[in-house]
């Protein structure tokens, strides 16, 4: 190890972080301290009050488990894994996260105004009687790949890396997951049991005070392993603790990503961030965003700091909203003040998938056949304006997730020379299990295995929510809590009632 | 399929890219056309970062699969009802001039579109840092700054082609 001195942070989870100079160089960047002021679970604070913690100290946590996990994989295999390869990955864990937008996932995920559908749609020209194509779906880039043109964009991560000696393109290419000279190391970043995940299951459960995270985290890092192909491993005495991490992750989804009121709070605030992408307040197209990252100040400035300020500003500015019906001002005020004052969109359906059923429930196949062309009825029927129906879609996760296409990128396919099955092998995510001879199986076949027979369950619940404006109005000038509440629930129950009788369930 | 997929797969066609999308060559072609043709105007937006076949777009890569394979796995044929834009046809044009030039310069065409669409990017996106500060309309000097490996497989005086065969079609 270089000369460096050493200099510790006191993290809740992991104790004392070990840190050196070099690193605290990125740590004490702008662009890094504004991970401060990015919250990690979004809205799950307004279930769970203790889970305001942010993306920074997350980052802080990955980059311990990162040291750690490359430290012993340094061990075990010196030839391999140097002191270069633990100086890049200990610095791309920091970095893992420095892409990602307000409220995380919320924004990142969010539908855009049709704006550049508009400009493409000029790029084609339909012909007579021919099928009509859809609006495009645009999104944000993903984090990642803001990450990766934070890494090679921005002023001062780049000196911070270059003044250590550290390629930024090289971060980048692990940020994106595509390093092709030497895979492993987007493989102890992304994969399903990599330090990304350990670190959010462990916070998380702490953070919110949900007891799923009480994984054997020290086992699991005394336990990785390098194959002969250089896949990131665990060894068989670990399998037991990877399989805890597995279900804890999935008693997770349900208690806290989709925990019901969460999941209405989510689908509230992304209306609201709509309306404000539509009116300016928020980007409007994916080209804003790398404008954004280019500008010295305006990435410092896009956090949740902004965004709250905004919604505050919503709320608050020339009185209360007028309605019903509301006007699209008159929406964006009440969703403001809804967000502000924590009032929760009502749940009138869910419907929750069987694990281990191999069909959809009933109750999902009438959400995805039958809910969006009903909405407007019940809206009308309920007397409920369909603007302040919403629909919340966990869609389907698995124990373990793989996306095929993910592994088609220039390095992979360079690695693998067009070899398609060598080239899903190098970056699926799966977890794999080392034999002792050098080669690894995935956990997922071996039979003895829990994850076996749950590989194929999936987890997804959907639901649709309903705010009710007189509920929302009544804030501004409360009367008896005790009488309001139980009005708005009966008359929340009068609607799914409703929904119930009219899918036939 | 969207309208983003009507084009890439109108785009595929003239392009001579197999919209199964199956072997490393397409993809390659695809992502630099893609990336040329934003460079000339196209408002397609995907966002580009350098990767070790130069500029390299994960978001067209996730759109080509999932508005493109997958419907025409299932079926879709909504591209059959479409053509392309004459502003589209205009920048395929000039896209085709630059690569009519890949044999004047020695390379095969996919080698040419790597190294137009990597010499393009170095010039418009690559950030230096004070102290490696290069004239970016020089291709020699962008050249001398490109990572060894994209040295090795192209000359300097194949850089100055590329960069020539830019300026001719305006993308320079």
């Amino acid at each position: 190890m270089g000369a460096s001195s050493r200099k510790h942070i006191a993290d809740p989870i992991h104790g004392a972080i070990d840190v050196r100079d070099h690193e605290f160089d990125v740590i004490d960047t702008p662009t890094f301290q504004r991970l401060r002021r990015i919250k990690q679970l979004a809205m799950a604070s307004q279930v769970y009050p203790g889970a305001d913690h942010s993306r920074f100290v997350h980052s802080l946590g990955v980059f311990a488990l990162t040291g750690r996990m490359v430290a012993r994989l340094r061990e075990l295999h010196p030839d391999t894994v140097g002191e270069r390869d633990e100086k890049i990955l200990r610095l791309a864990a920091l970095l893992h996260d420095v892409g990602h937008y307000p409220y995380s996932h919320l924004l990142e995920k969010l539908k855009l105004p049709a704006k550049q559908d508009t400009e493409i749609a000029q790029t084609i020209e339909p012909k007579e009687n021919g099928r009509k194509a859809e609006p495009t779906p645009t999104q944000y880039p993903k984090h990642d790949e803001v990450g990766a043109g934070v890494v090679l964009e921005r002023a001062d991560i780049m000196g911070a890396l270059r003044s250590n000696k550290v390629e930024p393109q090289e971060i980048a290419k692990i940020l994106t997951y595509r390093h092709g000279e030497k895979p492993w190391y987007n493989q102890v970043i992304s994969r399903d049991l990599d330090t990304d995940r350990l670190d959010y299951l462990l916070r998380d459960a702490h953070f919110t005070g949900v007891p799923y995270g009480g994984i054997d985290i020290e086992y699991i890092l005394r336990n990785v392993e390098l194959d002969d192909e250089d896949n990131v491993c665990i060894t068989p005495k670990a399998i037991l603790s990877a399989e805890h991490f597995l279900l804890g992750r999935w008693f997770n989804y349900g208690a806290v990503v989709y925990q019901k009121t969460v999941m209405g709070m989510e689908a509230l605030l992304r209306a609201l961030l709509q309306r404000m992408a539509s009116s300016g307040l928020l980007p409007d197209c994916p080209k804003r965003i790398w404008e954004i990252v280019e500008d010295p100040q305006g990435f410092l400035e896009f956090d949740d700091h902004y965004v709250d300020a905004e919604i505050r500003k919503l709320a608050y500015g020339e009185g209360p909203p007028k309605g019903p019906p509301f006007d699209d001002e008159a929406l964006t005020k009440l969703f403001a003040v809804a967000v502000m004052h924590r009032v929760k969109p009502r749940c009138v359906f869910e419907a929750i998938q069987e694990p281990a059923g191999h069909n959809k429930s009933y109750a999902l196949e009438r959400f995805d056949t039958e809910a969006a062309k009903k909405i407007a009825s019940w809206a009308s029927q309920r007397d409920v304006q369909g603007d302040l129906w919403f629909t919340g879609d966990s869609k389907e996760r698995s124990l373990e997730e793989v996306r095929p296409y993910e592994s088609f990128t220039d390095e992979v396919d360079d690695e693998s020379g067009g070899d398609a099955q060598k080239r899903r092998k190098g970056v699926s995510k799966l977890i794999r299990v080392a034999d002792g001879n050098g080669k690894s199986s995935f956990l997922a076949d071996r039979q003895t295995s829990l994850v076996h027979p749950l590989s194929k369950a999936k987890f997804r619940v959907a639901r649709i929510y309903v705010l009710l404006p007189e509920e929302v109005l009544q804030t501004l000038n409360p009367p008896d809590k005790r009488r309001w509440r139980t009005k708005y629930k009966r008359r929340a129950e009068e609607i799914r009632s409703h929904i119930a009788r009219d899918l036939g369930l | 399929m969207t309208n983003r997929g009507v084009l890439l797969k109108l785009l595929m066609d003239k392009l001579g890219v197999d919209p199964q999308l199956g072997t490393f060559r397409n993809r390659l072609v695809l992502q630099k056309s893609v990336y040329l043709l934003q460079a000339l105007g196209m408002p397609t937006a995907f966002g580009y970062n350098w990767y070790l076949r130069g500029p390299y777009s994960p978001a067209l890569t996730a759109a080509a699969f999932e508005e493109v394979v997958k419907p025409l796995e299932q079926g879709d044929d909504t591209p059959s009802g479409y053509t392309l834009s004459r502003e589209t046809e205009d920048r395929l044009d000039k896209l085709q001039g630059m690569k009519d030039q890949a044999d004047k310069a020695g390379l095969a065409p996919e080698k040419w579109l790597e190294l137009l669409a990597s010499i393009h990017f170095y010039k418009h996106k690559m950030y230096f840092p004070p102290e490696k500060q290069v004239d970016k309309n020089n291709a020699e000097a962008l050249y001398g700054h490109m990572p060894p490996a994209k040295r090795h497989a192209f000359t300097a005086k194949q850089a100055e082609q590329a960069a020539a065969a830019l300026n001719a079609a305006d993308a320079w």
